[in-house]
């Protein structure tokens, strides 16, 4: 019996499916309230740090200085509630969401040290982070991508352009939006 | 205009309790934010009736009957909205199995396991891409002509193709 292209197995008992998907499912909202959390972190840490600024504005000499970080943190603070914006309920791709991770990684330093502090405050999302079982995670991708990696016989797309459609209509849900940025692969941390 | 999930009411049928929890969960991961459940061909049928939704995700399996025949019951003519799209969840992958499910007037497929991904692109590209309705006398459902052949040599019969009736 003919099988799709991308697929490897005619059948897969019901419950290793559900298995499967569970583990892909559950690795996924986990990962996606990981980065959810840590965008609202680095909000409030944005906001610590525009404060901290703008107090330290009044005392310096060199207020051009001054001005030029405030600016830089004001396109960080309006990141994060643009981002927070078009994670409301939306489905983000999970390449996006380390998109998101890499710039969170990579923030300016005045932003970063009350940024460590608030996740290390965080006991919800210590224990989130632990909880990622990376390991039946790329097990189960491996089996789904290998399963839903074929032409479909029926429309001809391939997953690719599948996905590119995906990706181009969530841009265009969120069309002023930082996904937009983060799908384009702009790096902020080049801001610092 | 692209239309998004989080506007639509979605029914999903699946006789297992763990399967309807962890795909409604996907569903709504999707951006989905209404998802009825039902457990057998009886209770969709009430609540399809009842709420008529946007968009219904079934299994294969839906003992003692199947998918295949809710797909038959929601496209009757006197079916409240018999148009609406059906993505049916297989765990074979058999070409005869597709095949049956696209003759029998199902709008799309998905091979079990899937991700919340493979669900999302699936439903978002099938409300923004609505093939016709025909309806004929031995088939009802969703144009199965989809694949866009270049070099297509066949015959034209759909309004779309530019066939006209010559009255």
């Amino acid at each position: 019996m003919a099988m799709y292209a991308g697929t490897d197995a005619g059948f897969r008992s019901p419950e290793v499916s559900m298995e499967l998907m569970q583990n892909a499912h559950e690795h996924y909202t986990k990962h996606y309230e990981v980065v959810t959390r840590k965008l609202k972190h680095a909000q409030t840490a944005t906001m610590s740090s525009l404060h901290q600024v703008k107090q330290a504005t009044t005392q310096m000499e060199n207020q051009r200085i001054a001005s030029q970080e405030f600016d830089n943190l004001k396109v960080y603070e309006g990141l994060w509630d643009i981002t927070l914006k078009a994670f409301n309920g939306n489905y983000i791709p999970e390449s996006a969401l380390e998109r998101i991770e890499n710039i969170l990684s990579s923030l300016p330093r005045t932003i970063m040290k009350f940024y460590d502090i608030l996740l290390g405050q965080d006991s919800v999302l210590q224990k989130l982070i632990a909880d990622l079982s990376e390991d039946k995670y790329r097990q189960a991708l491996n089996v789904i991508r290998k399963l839903q990696g074929g032409t479909c016989p029926v429309t001809g797309l391939s997953p690719e352009e599948l996905e590119c459609r995906d990706e181009a209509q969530l841009a265009q849900r969120t069309h002023e939006s930082a996904i937009k940025i983060i799908l384009k692969k702009k790096d902020y941390s080049s801001r610092r | 205009m692209v239309v998004s999930l989080s506007t639509l009411r979605i029914l999903l049928v699946d006789s297992d309790e763990g399967a309807r929890r962890v795909v409604s969960s996907a569903i709504k991961q999707a951006g989905a934010s209404v998802v009825l459940m039902a457990q057998s061909i009886e209770q969709a049928e009430q609540l399809f009736n009842e709420e008529v939704p946007d968009i219904v995700v079934a299994s294969w399996d839906l003992p003692p009957s199947s998918g295949l025949e809710l797909t038959r019951t929601l496209r009757k003519a006197k079916s409240p909205y018999p148009a609406v799209p059906i993505v049916l969840m297989m765990s074979e992958t058999s070409t005869a199995q597709v095949a049956e499910a696209r003759d029998v007037g199902v709008t799309d497929y998905l091979f079990r396991p899937f991700s919340t991904k493979n669900i999302s692109v699936r439903l978002t590209h099938m409300i923004n891409n609505q093939r016709p309705f025909i309806v004929c006398e031995t088939y009802r459902g969703p144009d199965r002509r989809q694949m866009k052949a270049e070099n297509y040599q066949g015959p034209l019969r759909r309004e779309g193709d530019g066939w006209m009736v010559d009255v």
